[in-house]
């Protein structure tokens, strides 16, 4: 693969997350509200704000803010909570982590699901497994996460009451001190993530499948499992690939809701309560980290799909 | 009976009965939704505003569905509240995609500058979805003009996108060159010779960019983010009664089974849509 075509994609990438740094920067600017309106709530006066906004700092010309802010990333220095007056650093990485291993599991279901599944329904496409495979995808990705998380928490935590409704951690602090209350928030994003890649792993084999060469290995009276293993997937494997990792920035991004309804503290819970008290830095830290992880897993895409290609490998 | 039954059918008659059994059920999930958001408001037996009971009542006697967290009729909130889920997603996808066809058409038209807009489009679109109604829904003043511009930043690249690649083969056509060296501008050209062609696919899509757009409004109204009414619409709901689901259950599930009938009902009638043509 040229070194080109890698140092463009890491341009662009750095460009991206300039400009949706600076974007999130002047919204939260423009926004009629500040950290220091939400801190003091009704107890604001002109004066007490004032007083409040020169001690944070936030009086200053927002440009001067900006490069500021800019400078101390380049250096790795997030600055610190405007609400809490902690390091960045600290308070972002246990809910990073945590969303890290809610991801990570979901990921697993998305493997068994989406792929394992999209193989067998594509493999026999029309058939009537696909029929039901292909329904139960497209309903499964149809609705929003939370709509498929209350249908999980109905069923395992209300009535056969297996399952926790609710992912409080645990006093230690240690999610494997309570495995259970992983379980709901990773199926549900894993459903709705692996329908999504369970279609497109359908429509790949499919092709693959209906492909002369295919037929003509069939026709030769080689079994079905070679004729997957053998001749279908190798080719397959390169879009399969591609389809999977692009789910990734998904499930840490897309997690805000599942983190929501589940209580879960992870990353999207604390952007949330992080842009409602207008804690301009800590929101910005949130935002770069996220959309660091989705330019990334789309780059990582881009580029196994050029490596898996041979012809785009020697064309590009 | 028998001899009348084992007379074989045609393919295409075949075909045809498969389409149609196909699009009766999505059909009917969408009519019970459009149903009880648009009749329910007039069928709700109590005030959906007025607390009538302790809170979290389980479901019983004159309460159907039981009560929410101010103790008021579930039954007479979900009948009531169910039209912002149909009509703001449906608004906003219009606005949406009026702005994404008269995008991507100028991109068509001024091609040199097209691409570098593209480009940004696609740096936009990499943005994920959450994110821009996370930040752009609580910085705007929450109600339907916040959604409104969400949805459209959301929605519109895609179309504008989609029209780009949609209309770029056109400017290759006979039709268009006649125009071309009749003198006309390309933005004219854009507009009034190539948009016609666009419309069948246009609408196709239309089905994908309202699930899309309800997946943002009910979204939003479940995060408290941009939220439309005082909690008066499901997704609110939701989360409003999300601490009391061990005691009613009922105020969760019912708003919920709404949206997921909804969402599903027209997933599966823009699927039907898509294998037919």
């Amino acid at each position: 693969m040229p070194a080109g075509f890698v140092l463009a994609r890491l341009g662009v990438t750095v460009l991206l997350l300039c400009g949706v740094t600076v974007v999130v920067f002047v919204l939260m600017e423009a926004a009629p509200r500040d950290a220091a309106t939400q801190f003091l709530g009704v107890k604001a006066t002109p004066e007490r704000l004032a007083e409040l906004r020169s001690e944070l700092g936030v009086d200053r010309p927002s440009w001067l803010r900006y490069l500021e802010w800019a400078g101390g990333v380049v250096s790795g220095d997030f600055g610190a909570s405007l609400a809490s007056g902690r390091p960045i650093g600290e308070l972002v990485a246990a809910p990073a982590g945590r969303t890290a291993v809610l991801a990570g599991i979901a990921f697993l279901g998305v493997l068994v699901i989406g792929v394992v599944g999209g193989i067998r329904a594509g493999y026999r496409a029309s058939g009537r497994v696909d029929r039901a495979l292909s329904t139960a995808a497209l309903i499964g990705l149809s609705m929003p996460e939370f709509v498929i998380g209350i249908g999980l928490i109905a069923v395992f935590a209300l009535w056969l009451r297996m399952l926790p409704a609710v992912s409080l951690i645990p006093s230690s602090g240690q999610l494997s001190d309570r495995p259970e209350i992983l379980v709901l928030p990773a199926v549900t994003l894993a459903v709705v993530a692996g329908s999504y890649v369970l279609r497109l792993v359908r429509g790949i084999v499919a092709a693959g499948t209906a492909r002369p060469d295919v037929e003509a290995a069939r026709l030769d009276g080689i079994g079905p499992a070679r004729v997957l293993f053998a001749h279908v997937l190798p080719s397959a494997v390169g879009p399969i690939v591609t389809a999977v990792v692009a789910v990734v920035p998904y499930l840490v991004g897309g997690a805000v809701v599942v983190e929501q309804l589940f209580g879960y503290p992870g990353l999207g819970r604390l952007l949330i309560t992080a842009v409602d008290g207008r804690d301009q830095p800590l929101v910005m830290a949130i935002v770069l980290l996220l959309s660091a992880v989705t330019v990334l897993g789309y780059a990582a895409a881009d580029v196994l799909a050029r490596v898996a290609d041979p012809y785009r490998r020697r064309h590009s | 009976m028998s001899e009348f039954a084992s007379e074989p059918m045609s393919l295409g008659r075949r075909v045809r009965l498969r389409l149609r059994r196909g699009l009766v059920l999505p059909s009917v999930m969408v009519a019970a939704v459009v149903l009880v958001a648009g009749v329910g408001p007039f069928a709700a037996p109590h005030d959906p505003r007025e607390s009538m009971a302790v809170a979290f009542v389980p479901p019983r006697g004159e309460f159907l569905l039981g009560t929410d967290q101010l103790g008021r009729d579930v039954l007479s909130r979900v009948l009531s509240h169910g039209w912002p889920v149909l009509v703001v997603p449906l608004v906003s996808v219009v606005v949406a995609a009026l702005v994404g066809v008269c995008g991507g058409l100028l991109l068509v038209a001024r091609r040199g500058r097209g691409r570098r807009v593209v480009q940004v489009l696609d740096m936009v679109l990499a943005i994920p979805p959450m994110l821009t109604l996370i930040v752009l829904g609580y910085v705007l003043p929450p109600g339907f003009g916040a959604l409104l511009v969400v949805v459209t930043v959301i929605n519109a690249p895609f179309t504008a996108r989609f029209v780009r690649s949609l209309a770029d083969g056109y400017f290759d056509a006979g039709f268009v060159e006649v125009s071309l060296v009749e003198g006309d501008g390309r933005v004219a050209i854009a507009f009034r010779e190539v948009l016609p062609n666009l419309w069948v696919p246009l609408l196709g899509d239309l089905g994908n960019r309202f699930v899309a757009a309800m997946y943002v409004v009910v979204s939003a109204g479940f995060l408290g983010v941009a939220a439309i009414g005082d909690g008066a619409d499901w997704a609110s709901m939701i989360t409003d009664s999300l601490g009391g689901l061990a005691l009613n259950p009922a105020a969760v599930i019912a708003p919920a089974a709404g949206i997921g009938l909804l969402a599903v009902g027209v997933n599966l009638l823009g699927d039907q849509w898509a294998a037919r043509r």
